[in-house]
């Protein structure tokens, strides 16, 4: 394999390459079996060794496929995975058991707990004017979940646009900011995904404090994703503490283990 | 494979109730934490565990395979696998509904086990490259850009940077299309 064909398989995976190019690789791809074989390895070791995609087999009359299939419709495998589940529910079950004999045993102790849990609860709202809950691990957990940051599954794009977004995607995840507004300066409206260059620079502007900005920015992302802009002013609300303006975005959860929902 | 996790698979393929709870009890507490810091549900991580024991007796039955590590971390690995698999599945399925082609259990359950054993045998042969290339390599097949790469390795050009990447990559795949295994698993 020559370092010219790699380069060329590389543009190919990224899809950049121009349509001139892309037809000649195709018909290359049909004609030289070797080459074939290749592209689609580097395509596996994207997708295997990468961390956001999975590699998904498709082939039902692969050998391997064939015979793991014969073993798993098996009525001694079907038996099998019958016991494990009902193993698993029983051990659940008896383990929820003992714990219920446990709190019976110890009944008199609790008993006493809440009194003392509900003493001190009455003390706290005695001595505390404001009893918010903390939604900051809820709040963290919403932005991990990176919505509408997807580009690579969702985008068909042929020139380097894609290529930008995931590269800003990876300054962004480094916590370099300012290269990911530099990354995106370029790119215009006129662009087919304009949506997403908008919204990595709402997210960027956030993170550099520049809550305003942000939040404009989120209000052009919002002519064509209302949902996901929706969601990001939101938790940038619940980010300053702004509980009653993030409540009418987003649905706050009771306690601070359940999640933060977009409210519909 | 140790004669223990020989046994241990041995004793689970028969559904010894006593091992299956064993394991639960060391490695399903894990899994949970891991199925829900990556956007998954209590119950998912009881289906997780499911097929990944499943999948392990059914690969044992088939022939014996090789574990470079504890069963434990093994086990663990492939839970996490098909979680990656599920998440990626539903992304795939939210853009493009139409691949919702509703495959039997035991046809998506034999294309997850390949998926591994393919997983298996790219990490192996990474492994076994020298520690500069396997770095490079990492995060190279995780997009990182060449300038970024360039800096991080102290390189004088991305054009050096390409060069090593080319030489590391041919190497790996050399490696992968020596192995045997590769053959089976190239075209699934």
């Amino acid at each position: 394999m020559k370092i010219e064909d790699d380069i060329l398989i590389e543009k190919f995976l990224k899809n950049t390459l121009s349509d001139k190019e892309r037809t000649s690789f195709m018909t290359r791809m049909a004609s030289d079996a070797s080459f074939k074989e290749h592209v689609i390895l580097e395509q596996q070791l994207f997708e295997v060794l990468g961390d956001s995609y999975w590699s998904f087999a498709t082939n039902e009359k692969n050998a391997r496929v064939v015979a793991y299939k014969k073993i798993l419709e098996s009525k001694e495998t079907q038996q099998l995975k019958t016991t494990i589940a009902e193993t698993i529910e029983h051990h659940k079950q008896q383990a929820s058991k003992s714990s219920g004999k446990h709190t019976f045993s110890l009944s008199f102790i609790l008993k006493v707990a809440s009194l003392l849990l509900i003493f001190c609860i009455s003390a706290f709202w005695y001595f505390s004017s404001n009893t918010a809950i903390d939604y900051a691990a809820a709040s963290k957990r919403a932005w991990d979940k990176n919505i509408g940051l997807d580009f690579a599954l969702r985008s068909n794009a042929t020139d380097t646009v894609k290529i930008s977004l995931e590269k800003a995607l990876y300054y962004y995840s480094h916590q370099e900011y300012d290269s990911v507004l530099s990354t995106l300066k370029p790119y215009r409206t006129t662009n087919n995904q304009y949506k997403d260059i908008l919204l990595m620079r709402a997210l960027a502007h956030y993170r550099l404090h520049h809550t305003e900005t942000a939040l404009a920015t989120l209000d052009s992302v919002a002519t064509t994703a209302p949902k996901i802009a929706k969601w990001y002013r939101g938790l940038i609300f619940l980010d300053q503490h702004k509980t009653e303006e993030a409540s009418l975005l987003l649905k706050l959860p009771s306690e601070a283990t359940q999640e933060i929902k977009l409210k519909e | 494979m140790s004669q223990k996790t020989i046994l241990f698979l041995e004793n689970l393929s028969h559904g010894k109730q006593e091992e299956i709870i064993l394991l639960y009890q060391k490695v399903f507490p894990k899994i949970e934490r891991y199925v829900l810091n990556n956007n998954g549900r209590l119950g998912d991580a009881d289906d997780i565990f499911q097929k990944a024991l499943l999948q392990l007796i059914v690969r044992y039955k088939k022939e014996p395979f090789d574990i470079h590590t504890s069963f434990e971390n093994y086990f663990f690995m492939v839970c996490k696998n098909l979680w990656r698999r599920e998440l990626n599945t539903n992304k795939l399925i939210t853009h493009n509904p139409e691949l919702l082609n509703n495959l039997p259990d035991e046809t998506d359950n034999a294309f997850a086990i390949v998926e591994q054993e393919r997983h298996d045998l790219f990490t192996e042969k990474l492994a076994a490259l020298s520690s500069n290339c396997k770095q490079l390599l990492q995060l190279f097949f995780k997009k990182t850009p060449y300038d970024v790469l360039m800096r991080m390795f102290n390189y004088n050009s991305e054009s050096v940077v390409r060069q090593r990447i080319f030489k590391c990559k041919n190497r790996l795949v050399e490696l992968i299309k020596k192995d045997n295994r590769y053959d089976n698993l190239k075209d699934v």
